[in-house]
């Protein structure tokens, strides 16, 4: 198994005011793996998120990576591993304003030992023509295409996305997910997406849905759909 | 290369205004207070290598006659001392009343320096002091008249002797307007027909002392003036013994040694205890600079918060962000420094130069590099920039990207709201919560109004203090005309009313030695309306206020020259007096005090010129003018430095204001776009941000005055009071403090008017696109 996840638990805050964000969550994937977590809001499904990237903490339980542990990775580790491994969209973009797109996909290359090609990744997401312009230049959907450009170009292992259609239209949203798709299947990246949408479930290899902090469900989709015919 | 460094010139450009104000307030800073030490280093090296080079006497005595070779010989061998011959006579300028001290060119110590033109080689030329010459357009080539005789000026000079010019050591304060000091030629000198004579010489030891170890000055003078009055003593008895009489018997009319004389030592204390106070602004102002790089450097990272929160969960090191984000204040701040320091040893080194000049008479000077000015100016307030941006970014950088994502930097949340009484109406609630919000930033700007406020009122309230000095010194001077006498000599009259006065110095430590006059006027004197009591002295309001004296307290004082003679006077009374330190008590007392016989006098008071006084017999005449000279020189001499100190002010008012107050809308950014889709207007919202700033504005500044002036009387008591000799009232005007309150108003309005054009250009936009 590549992502092997077990019995993990977070909560925040003490006493009364304590809630459980995840009750204790089992899964594992393999490599090149295209899996989508759903849930209703309040489910736990962006705090996992955050716990497989690094930059938030279990409190119990456990995440292997490619067989190396988490947990007993100290912070510099897991900025390493964040470096070496991972590729981030969130559904805000947080592209840097005063770097034009070109060089915000330049600084997730910047990072990697062997990135890709940012004018074939520009060309690749259909950013190229605006590769000069500044962020705020740009739709919202063009803005999500380059902060994935800026993910993808490390060459990550995993690219994880967190709501990446959440404030986009029903077009630029499926041209989103086309782009994750042709990511996943182009470069062999596992990828773990965060959604409410039901309808994206169909474009994954697996469907896990989570439920007050706990899996619900763990399906494995034989029938996926490609993101281009998907409806909502 | 890493792509992030190609924000820098960007963020310098789209941050300007920001940049800027850090720009200007670090030039401003370095520039000014290391011009000042730069020039006070010079000056006060070139002052120091003056007293080396130009052989600076170690005290001068004055005798009331004529010496005779055989008493010199004597002095010089017992006391183990050289005399150098320094006779000197005052005379008038023609057509006013400035004193004009002239000296023979030739001479072995107290060499004098010409600063330009020639010394004087005939019998009709004179060289006087620059700074005199200055102050009363007096250039070369043109003539003066002293006592009916026209003499050419051929030269300006200093005189290392009188690097301040005080005519007398009691004076409070030197006198560049109306005293001056000159040089003759040996034969102009001899040949000048004058009946004021000073049979003056200077001393020096043989060896070298070091004037810093005062104690070991002041055995050297007793010693020496325990051997002079021996001396003197038996020369005069062997005087007696040939039939003299006692109007030809030698006595010491002045004896100072050069660790007491403020003509020689003012200027240097002045410059050392000018390098002192501006230290103690500079540790003022680099702490405020900390403050404000901290709020520039927090600023920064809340408006960058996204970015930073992605750039570190993509996995961008803490390393490399801290290099990213200080890159930039340390490159603003490095050319500040490098500007500043150009400008400080240029432009601001010979504005500061100019004014020791203005005030002193000082040699040719030439500047030094000073390596405390560039420590304390410029790597100091670096490193200081370096660590508060350093620690900041570090301490926010503990946080987890997941809490940067979430605009979430906080590191103690608020357990609970404040609850405000629903009774206030909705908008001024809206403006307590945004004052609360912004508690930190409002206590910063605070103590910015506070320092800003004290340095514009310091820079403010002097002149108008020697103004209203000037004011009291001419409403309370006892007469028009103050003679003091060598001898008896009657006056015919009817405004000429006898009195007895005497000189005695003070004791209390904590200041410098004061000179006292003892005055003993008539019993019901026109002139003198306190009611004096027999036993008790009435003291002058200069020296109750001065040593805190009250009714029922005692003062003790010394003899002038002899520290063992003291007396103890019980205080009756307060008479309000300022133009000089004064204490007044019966003739009756003044007789048993100073074993003189009853009926002497010693001087007039009178409102009229008295004409029937001989000329020889008169030791003083004090006027009018003489008493507000004071005021007078302060005026000329501390004008443009005060200005500095209030044009800084008013900068680090603006700098404050407007870092501060941006930063608050700036935190806002989101709440003004959201308030802005909900309906508000810029003029409503404004209202909210701009009225809440304008609040805590008027309230630093009113808050401030009562400390201000509490501050200012500290400095004046602890500060000034010690450091002078004399006395000045401690009055600072009303309208010095609404000229402050105006002063921060209009700066404050400034910085509004800018902000509330930031706050109509954010856009609507902001709240929904950055919306989690």
């Amino acid at each position: 198994m590549f992502i092997e996840i077990s019995g993990l638990k977070k909560h925040y805050g003490e006493g009364e005011s304590r809630i459980d964000v995840l009750r204790g969550i089992d899964f594992s994937l393999d490599k090149g793996e295209f899996c989508v977590l759903l849930g209703p809001s309040g489910s736990g499904k962006s705090t996992l998120l955050n716990i497989l990237g690094g930059i938030d903490s279990a409190n119990d339980g456990e995440i292997t990576i490619d067989g190396q542990r988490t947990k007993e990775m100290n912070e510099k580790a897991l900025t390493r591993y964040r470096r070496r491994h991972l590729g981030y969209v969130f559904q805000q973009y947080n592209l840097i304003p005063n770097l034009n797109i070109k060089e915000n996909v330049e600084t997730g290359a910047y990072l990697s030992e062997n990135p890709l090609d940012v004018d074939e990744i520009l060309k690749t997401l259909g950013i190229y023509e605006q590769r000069h312009k500044l962020p705020n230049q740009l739709s919202g959907g063009q803005q999500q295409r380059a902060s994935i450009g800026r993910a993808i170009v490390k060459n990550p292992d995993i690219l994880l996305c967190d709501e990446p259609t959440g404030a986009l239209d029903y077009k630029t949203s499926k041209e989103i997910l086309a782009l994750i798709e042709s990511v996943n299947r182009q470069y062999k990246t596992t990828v773990v997406m965060v959604t409410h949408n039901e309808a994206i479930k169909n474009m994954a290899d697996r469907v896990i849905k989570l439920r007050d902090g706990m899996v619900k469900s763990d399906k494995k989709i034989t029938d996926k759909i490609p993101a281009a015919d998907l409806e909502w | 290369m890493n792509p992030l460094n190609r924000r820098i010139l960007r963020s310098l450009c789209d941050d300007a205004g920001k940049y800027i104000v850090i720009f200007i307030f670090m030039v401003l800073v370095v520039s000014v207070i290391s011009g000042f030490l730069i020039s006070d280093n010079s000056c006060h090296a070139t002052f120091e290598e003056g007293m080396v080079k130009q052989n600076v006497e170690d005290g001068h005595l004055t005798f009331n006659v004529l010496p005779d070779e055989e008493l010199i010989e004597e002095i010089e061998q017992k006391g183990d001392v050289a005399l150098h011959e320094l006779y000197y006579f005052d005379e008038d300028l023609e057509g006013s009343n400035k004193t004009v001290r002239v000296y023979s060119t030739e001479r072995d110590v107290n060499l004098i320096d010409l600063m330009s033109g020639e010394m004087p080689t005939e019998a009709d030329e004179i060289a006087i002091d620059r700074m005199f010459a200055q102050n009363n357009e007096i250039k070369i080539g043109d003539t003066i008249i002293l006592k009916d005789t026209e003499l050419k000026v051929t030269g300006l000079v200093a005189f290392p002797d009188y690097g301040a010019l005080f005519e007398s050591n009691s004076d409070a304060m030197f006198d560049a307007l109306s005293f001056c000091v000159g040089a003759m030629s040996v034969e102009g000198f001899e040949a000048f027909d004058t009946v004021n004579l000073s049979y003056n010489y200077a001393w020096t030891y043989p060896q070298a002392v070091d004037w810093e170890d005062s104690q070991r000055a002041n055995e050297l003078s007793n010693d020496f003036i325990e051997v002079l009055e021996e001396v003197i003593k038996d020369y005069d008895i062997s005087l007696l013994t040939e039939g003299k009489t006692a109007d030809e018997l030698v006595e010491l009319s002045d004896y100072l040694p050069r660790y007491l004389n403020q003509a020689i030592m003012y200027a240097g204390e002045d410059m050392g205890s000018d390098k002192a106070f501006t230290l103690i602004l500079d540790y003022i102002v680099t702490i405020i600079l900390a403050f404000v790089f901290a709020v520039t450097a927090s600023s920064t990272i809340n408006s960058e918060s996204g970015v930073i929160g992605t750039l570190r969960a993509l996995g961008y090191t803490k390393r490399e962000i801290i290099v990213h984000y200080m890159a930039l204040p340390i490159m603003v701040s490095l050319v500040a420094a490098v500007i500043g320091n150009i400008l400080g040893y240029t432009v601001l080194e010979d504005v500061f130069v100019a004014f020791y000049y203005n005030s002193y008479s000082l040699a040719s000077y030439k500047t030094l590099f000073n390596l405390d000015a560039f420590v304390l100016t410029t790597v100091i307030p670096l490193i200081i920039m370096f660590a508060v941006n350093f620690l900041i970014l570090i301490r926010k950088l503990r946080l987890s990207p997941l809490r940067f994502l979430r605009h979430d930097l906080t590191r103690h949340r608020n357990k609970k709201a404040l609850r405000l009484n629903t009774k206030i109406p909705f908008i001024q609630r809206f403006r307590l919560r945004i004052i609360l919000q912004s508690l930190s930033n409002y206590l910063i700007l605070f103590f910015g109004v506070f320092i800003g406020g004290t340095l514009m009122v310091f820079g403010d309230f002097f002149s108008p203090m020697f103004d209203e000095y000037k004011e009291m010194i001419i409403e309370d001077r006892i007469c028009d005309y103050q003679y003091v006498l060598k001898r008896e000599a009657e006056a015919e009259s009817e405004q000429a009313e006898k009195y007895c006065v005497t000189s005695l110095n003070t004791t209390d430590e904590r200041y410098k030695e004061d000179s006292v006059s003892v005055i003993a006027p008539e019993e019901e004197s026109k002139y003198i309306t306190a009611s004096l009591v027999e036993g008790e002295a009435v003291i002058s309001s200069s020296i109750a206020e001065k040593y805190t004296l009250e009714e029922g307290d005692e003062i003790t004082l010394k003899d002038e020259y002899d520290e063992n003679k003291q007396y103890t006077f019980k205080i009756g009374g307060v008479y309000d007096y300022v133009s000089s330190m004064a204490i007044f008590i019966t003739q009756e007392d003044f007789c048993e005090r100073f074993d003189e016989e009853e009926g002497c006098f010693n001087g007039y008071f009178s409102d009229e010129e008295l004409d029937d006084i001989a000329d020889e017999d008169i030791a003083k005449v004090i006027t009018v003018t003489d008493l507000t000279k004071l005021s007078d020189q302060m005026i000329v001499s501390m004008g443009s430095a005060m200005n500095i100190f209030k044009y800084f002010g008013i900068v680090l008012f603006i700098v404050l204001m407007f870092i501060l107050i941006k930063q608050i809308i700036e935190k806002n950014v989101m709440s003004i776009s959201m308030s802005k889709i909900l309906g508000y207007s810029n003029g409503e919202i404004g209202g909210l941000y701009v009225a809440a700033s304008s609040v805590m504005v008027v309230l630093s500044l009113l808050i401030s005055i009562p400390l201000i002036n509490r501050v200012l009387r500290i400095m004046m008591t602890s500060y000034i009071y010690t450091s002078i000799t004399g006395y000045l009232p401690f009055i600072v005007g009303t309208d010095c403090y609404m000229r402050l309150v105006i002063a921060g108003l209009i700066c404050y309005i400034v910085v509004a008017a800018y902000l509330m054009r930031r706050i109509s250009k954010i856009p609507k936009s902001d709240a929904l696109k950055n919306v989690e």
